[in-house]
């Protein structure tokens, strides 16, 4: 791999609805925070040019929507990401509960080649807050069960800890980028129709 | 039955004689006998199947021995039938007609009998029966179709069309069967048979093809194959009744509703019933029709057109008379002009106050079969040469007869409208004319603006009567100056419009109209524009209060559905300083909650916060309602399945549109990402507020095709401004239309639902799979024949919709349940314990292990995981889960139904205790697993509380001599049928064995504990201690250990290697349990101190408690009793080779289940 080469990483962003995520990616976009943002309706995503090791690398960032009814649109952009970001709000237990389903259907929707090395990064955001209810030893146990998950306690309202954590993230996914380059693009698929139909189509008489 | 006798010439030929006396032959028609295979039976098979002659196969002639000419005097479809008569012809008529001297006159008494026995059973069904639904031959052909293909009495037959089959290229002749959920094609000529069956649900695609191979022809494809029919005599029909019959199963897939058929239609007297196509059909078409006539005039989804007639209308507005349609259902009088858009009139029955015949006016000779139609709303229409007049004035009357009983009902509702405001009341001259109507119409009431300050005191509760916009100063807008004046001058030209062209709901809706609204509508006005466009004015006039209720049931009601709307409220529509205030919340929250409890797997804030700028709560209420469920069907739904939809319509409106814009958007893979958020929000999550508002002014008005045409315009030229953006989109995409965005989306529609399903099919494999030791295509057999269970019976439907509204964040593979009577089919079908007397009180049992939940529906995971054993090589797990599956829910012995009450206790205590030995057992085994993260071990623990699959490592209990004989039974059914006598000679040897075992056991136990019960307490205590410190395999034991001597007893006596070494194994596994469990209580308490959470904790100090608990108890459980354990019982089986040798046959599921899946394709549950 030519390490002049340009390189685009693609980077999600999934947590529950309300945690923050949009917040987040604008915050270290855009150096901006407003609690004005509409829900996330399918995804959206920016970009950001960033230096990692000296290398200049394109950051794709995919802001996703929390809410259960889009996860079935998921399957179309997880493919070829780079790494996975879960976000969850530290005052809101329930969304440090689902971390597990949505590392899950993470796994199981992007089927990368290696899903226990998968890069992986958590952020406990909203920590600006008075209300905190998931304690930060908690979230580390977690992590560190979960193959050693870097953690980061994040706001994106007041910038905390957001430029480390995507500088992480932009290494993470880095790492991960040279190494599937050993791999083949695409991870198999389980085909579901016959063949029946190709052999009609191809056969004439 | 008996039919009109009618002269027969020949009466062999097609048919043979069953029953002969001398008056009277039964005959059967050839080829109908299902084993006949002579030449004649085919030749008139193939003629029954090739013409449309399809008699009923049985009948009864007449014929006196001196006559050539024969009668028939009955016909059944079924031999039951026939005899039936048969029989009363022999018992009552064979002896009157043996007394008459001619033979003429016998025949004309039979003639005269039968004539009059068939007048009197019409005269019996037009009293006591409903008018017959369909014609005789329809029912005839629904009985050779049900015959056919095995289908059960509910598949009613819609209708038949003969085309021919492309089966390998070569065409065969037969007939289309279409069903509500199947089509199938049946072919016989010459002896062979051609059957096809197709299920709505998997279609994929249909298409008018004209391919090279495949002519003029209709093609059917589903995930399999293609399928193609050609000559179809009436392709139009054919086609569209295709279209129409996938639509509804797509539709059920989404929202899982049963097709339901239209009562209404069987009393409806028709004028025109057509002979041929079945009851169904009439129903379907009449569905059609009244879709389409919704859409047009958008009314309520339970509006159903009754007719249509060729009329004029007179346009009041340029004094002439436009030519078009009228039609009529329950509720309206609607006008569409035949030039479309032109002119078009909703009139509301609630409205019409009289409706007379006119002719002959003085003065206008142009004048006749003409209505006049009089509303309170001042406006008046006037349908001239109505076709059909006096029908349609009879059924106006009748209509409106039973409207006036509604309109004395409304009174209540009027206060809510009575309480509405607004900033301007200029434009309510028209209707201070008739005070007491202006009440009821929607529009804006009398009163003055300075009262508007003080009266508004937001209590949280009370729902706000007036828009937001007018409590809230409007958003600071750059043109600030303009806007009013701007204002101003658009309000003017609606006051024109209205007093042009009427006001309120019945106002003559022209080109005229279309003009303003695209030019933009004012503030004031909007709230009345989208409420009569959208028709949302309907629902809100015929349902008063009902929304009050709504948002206060929907407050009370709390659950995820509530918990969402409270995460976006702040979200929806920040920016608007109507949303920065808790009273706007709280509006949007009532308005958000009384949906929810509507329809709860819907949300959609930031329309909703749109609309409540504009309209007071309850009109926002019902154009949401009128939104989601009318103008964007399943947008909104818990998979956006209507979003989707319209995204792949729009793909192909640019593909056809725009090929080149469609090509570059193609390759960057985006577009439906894109648009996706463009379609959910109406635009306003992407444009500028204002202008996204006027994008929703055209959409109420025009509908759906609204969204698209916008969408293309943007992507043409999105530098564009708004305002030209909007002319832009009409002037050049103005060819959209909303039928065309109907026909599209009911395409793209097959396309979503289908690959959603695939997605889900999928996932399912995916989790699944690693756990389960099925094949892949094992799994996907399952998976297939799962699934078109599920599709099929009701109240697997209901299950899953709640758990998808209800769960949070549920996984993939829990979408798919088995009901009992499926599993029992798998059961019974694919494994081999299936073939047994007992299969039935075992697949029972077998359900009610896994049904874990409780919820009488098995996970598809938990179903693939028992079929992987049960189907597998592995013998010790069979061995091990049958044992189990005795102890835990023994399989009745005679009669089921009583046993389901008296074991449910049984388990429950049962599962206490296995929970005990859950607990003690998740830690060890994860010990083993070498896990050292401690909190991976709690959730892991925790997990495994509720799955019941880890018995396969816990330590099972001994069995006592019931359970035993029970499961020895069982175990002996599996080879009922066998024929090999050695096997059981096996059988017993094993069973004699196994009892003697139990036998010694309690013999040994019962002298010693008699002797000296605290020794063995004492023993036992010292057992554990010599197992904690020694090797498990090493251990010497000791005399006082009665357990292991029995055991030894046992195994002297059989005196095989096999029996020591599962002696052995008790042993070491005993042993090891008590060491691990030691480890665990300190491995726990390690834990419990890192760990912070109290519930989790507590969770800790209760297991390790119950871990000691459980040692004590195992310890002194040693009641004299008979027992043997799983280890004897495992060993003993192994020794006997041809028992062996069945549990270790490894099954072929794939082809098994395919098989079933073939045979039950059509096959519904009854």
């Amino acid at each position: 791999m030519s390490s002049n080469k340009k390189l685009l990483l693609k980077v999600i962003i999934l947590g529950d609805s309300g945690v923050g995520k949009t917040s987040l990616m604008n915050q270290f976009v855009n150096k901006k925070f407003s609690n004005q943002y509409k829900a996330t309706i399918g995804a959206d995503f920016l970009t950001k040019e960033v230096m990692v090791d000296d290398r200049l690398v394109t950051m794709q960032i995919w802001d996703t929507a929390g809410q259960e009814r889009f996860q079935s649109l998921g399957v179309a952009f997880y493919r070829g990401a780079d790494c996975c970001v879960l976000v969850y709000d530290v005052t809101t237990p329930n969304s440090f509960k689902s971390l597990d389903s949505w590392r899950d259907e993470f796994l199981i929707q992007a089927s990368p080649r290696d899903p226990d090395h998968f890069p992986f990064v958590v952020l406990g955001n909203k920590i600006d807050l008075e209300n905190r209810s998931v304690s930060t030893k908690r979230a580390q146990q977690w992590c560190h069960s979960k193959n050693e998950v870097p953690y980061f306690e994040t706001s994106a309202k007041e910038a905390v800890n957001v430029e480390l954590a995507f500088q992480t993230i932009a290494r993470n996914a880095l790492a991960q980028e040279s190494e599937a380059d050993v791999y083949n693009e695409f991870p198999d698929q389980i085909k579901l129709t016959n063949d029946n139909k190709a052999k009609q189509d191809s056969c004439s008489c | 039955m008996w039919v009109k006798p009618s002269e027969v010439l020949v009466a062999e030929g097609f048919w043979s004689t069953e029953q002969q006396n001398t008056f009277f032959l039964l005959q059967q028609r050839k080829g109908t006998q299902g084993s006949s295979r002579s030449f004649s039976g085919l030749i008139v098979g193939t003629i029954d199947s090739v013409f449309d002659t399809k008699p009923p196969p049985f009948r009864i002639l007449h014929q006196t021995p001196s006559s050539e000419v024969y009668y028939t005097i009955s016909i059944a479809l079924n031999k039951d039938d026939v005899i039936k008569d048969w029989d009363w012809l022999e018992k009552n008529i064979l002896s009157i007609l043996a007394s008459f001297d001619n033979d003429d006159d016998a025949t004309d008494f039979v003639l005269c009998k039968i004539s009059s026995l068939v007048a009197n059973d019409a005269a019996d069904s037009d009293n006591l029966k409903l008018p017959d639904l369909d014609s005789d031959t329809f029912r005839s052909v629904s009985l050779t179709f049900r015959k056919n293909f095995g289908m059960p009495e509910t598949e009613k037959l819609v209708n038949y069309y003969s085309c021919s089959y492309w089966q390998n290229r070569v065409p065969r002749q037969g007939w289309m069967y279409l069903t509500i959920n199947h089509l199938c094609f049946y072919a016989f000529l010459i002896g062979k048979e051609t059957k096809i069956i197709i299920r709505w649900r998997d279609v994929t695609r249909i298409d008018c093809t004209n391919a090279l191979f495949f002519p003029d022809s209709i093609r059917i494809s589903t995930r399999d194959q293609d399928h193609y029919f050609s000559m179809v005599l009436r392709k139009k029909e054919t086609f569209d009744l295709i279209q129409q019959l996938v639509n509804i199963a797509m539709k059920q897939l989404i929202s899982d509703e049963e097709y339901k058929e239209d009562e209404e239609l069987l009393k409806k007297s028709s004028i025109n019933t057509p002979t041929k196509p079945s009851f169904l059909k009439r129903d379907l078409d009449a569905r059609a029709h009244t879709e389409s006539y919704k859409n047009m005039f958008r009314l309520p989804s339970d509006e159903k057109l009754d007719g249509s007639t060729q009329c004029l209308i007179w346009a009041p507005y340029k004094k002439n008379f436009v030519s078009g349609i009228l039609y009529i259902s329950s509720n309206f009088i609607c006008f569409g002009s035949k030039v479309n858009n032109l002119l078009s009139v909703v009139c509301p029955l609630r409205h019409v106050q009289s409706v007379e015949k006119l002719d002959n006016v003085k003065g206008h000779v142009s004048i006749k079969q003409a209505l006049f139609v009089s509303t309170n709303q001042s406006n008046q229409f006037l349908f001239n040469e109505v076709g059909d007049r006096d029908f349609v004035c009879d059924k106006l009357s009748e209509m409106l007869g039973k409207t006036i009983f509604n309109k004395e009902a409304l009174p209540d509702g009027l206060s809510v409208f009575a309480r509405r405001r607004s900033r301007s009341n200029s434009l309510n001259e028209d209707q201070q004319q008739i005070p007491f109507l202006t009440l009821r119409s929607l529009s804006i009431s009398k009163t003055p603006d300075n009262e508007e300050s003080s009266s508004v005191s937001p209590i949280d509760s009370q729902p706000i009567s007036v828009p937001l916009r007018t409590i809230v100063q409007s958003p600071s807008s750059p043109v600030e100056e303009n806007y009013e004046a701007l204002e101003e001058l658009k309000e003017k030209k609606w006051k024109k419009h209205f007093s042009d062209f009427g006001e309120g709901v019945t106002l003559f809706r022209t080109v005229e109209t279309h003009y303003l609204v695209i030019e933009g509508v004012p503030d004031s006005v909007r709230p009345k524009i989208w409420l009569i466009f959208s028709g949302a004015i309907h629902d809100l006039e015929a349902n008063p209060g009902y929304y009050e209720k709504a948002a206060l049931a929907g407050l009370a009601q709390g659950g995820p559905a509530n918990e969402e709307i409270e995460r976006d409220l702040h979200r929806s529509l920040p920016e608007h300083p109507a949303f920065q205030n808790e009273m706007g919340i709280a509006a949007l929250r009532r308005v958000l909650c009384a949906y929810a409890w509507r329809n709860p797997a819907i949300a959609m804030n930031i329309v909703a916060s749109v609309l409540l700028v504009y309209c007071s709560e309850e009109e926002s209420f019902w154009l949401l309602a009128a939104l989601s469920e009318r103008l964007l069907p399943d947008y909104y739904n818990n998979k956006v399945v209507g979003a989707l939809v319209d995204q792949g319509v729009l793909e192909e409106l640019i593909f056809c549109r725009m090929p080149d814009l469609h090509e570059k958007l193609d390759n960057l893979g985006i577009i439906s990402l894109i648009s996706l958020s463009w379609f959910l929000s109406l635009f306003l999550s992407v444009m500028a507020y204002e202008a996204a508002v006027n994008v929703m002014d055209c959409f109420f008005y025009d509908g759906a095709r609204v969204v698209f045409m916008i969408a293309l315009a943007v992507l043409k030229a999105n530098e564009n401004e708004l305002q030209e953006l909007i002319e832009f989109a009409y002037r050049n995409f103005n060819n959209v239309s909303n039928s065309e965005v109907e026909r599209l989306r009911l395409k793209h529609r097959l396309r979503v639902v289908q690959s959603l399903e695939d997605i889900l099919m999928r996932n399912t494999l995916r989790t699944v799979g690693p756990e389960c030791t099925l094949g892949d295509d094992d799994l996907k057999e399952l998976v297939i024949y799962v699934r078109s269970r599920q599709s099929l019976e009701s109240p697997d439907k209901e299950v899953r919709h709640t758990t998808v509204s209800l769960g949070g964040t549920s996984m993939s593979q829990d979408c798919y349940t088995v009901s009992f009577n499926t599993f029992k089919n798998i059961f019974l079908k694919v494994t081999p314990w299936g073939n047994s007397d007992r299969s039935d009180a075992l697949s029972m049992s077998i359900f009610n292990l896994l049904d874990i939940d409780g919820s009488h529906l098995l996970s598809f995971r938990s179903v693939s995981w028992v079929l992987g054993v049960i189907c597998g090589k592995d013998f010790a797990r069979k061995l091990r889960f049958l044992y189990y599956l005795h102890l835990a829910f023994p399989p009745a012995p005679e009669d089921p139904s009583k046993y389901l009450e008296e074991t449910a206790v049984e388990a429950e205590d049962f599962f206490v205790e296995m929970e005990e030995n859950k607990k003690q057992n998740g830690p060890s085994q994860l010990l083993e697993n070498n896990m050292i993260a401690s909190i991976a071990t709690i959730s892991k623990f925790k997990h495994s509380r509720s799955d019941f699959r880890t018995f396969e490592k816990n330590y099972i209990r001994k069995m006592n001599q019931d359970s035993f004989i029970n499961l020895w039974r069982t175990v002996y059914s599996f080879f009922a049928h066998e024929t090999n006598e050695e096997i059981f000679c096996s059988l017993s040897r094993v069973g004699t064995l196994l009892l003697q075992t139990g036998e010694a056991g309690r013999k040994f136990r019962h002298s010693l504990s008699a002797e000296a019960p605290k020794e063995v307490e004492e023993a036992s205590k010292e057992v554990e201690e010599a197992s904690k410190e020694e090797e498990p395999n090493t251990i010497t034991f000791n005399e006082d250990h009665f357990s292991e001597i029995s055991n030894n007893v046992c195994a002297s006596s059989s005196c095989t290697d096999d029996d020591e070494k599962s002696f052995v194994k008790v042993m070491s596994f005993n042993s090891e349990l008590k060491a691990e469990d030691e480890v665990d209580q300190n491995e726990f308490q390690n834990v419990s101190k890192t760990d912070e959470e109290d519930v989790e904790e507590e969770l800790i100090e209760e297991t390790t408690s119950n871990v000691t608990e459980q040692i004590s108890v195992m310890s002194e459980e040693d009641e004299p009793e008979w027992k043997i354990s799983f280890d004897h019982f495992v060993a003993n089986i192994a020794n006997e080779e041809l028992i062996l040798e069945f549990f270790e046959k490894y099954v072929k599921v794939a082809e098994r289940i395919k098989n079933l899946r073939d045979q039950n394709e059509h096959i519904l549950p009854s």
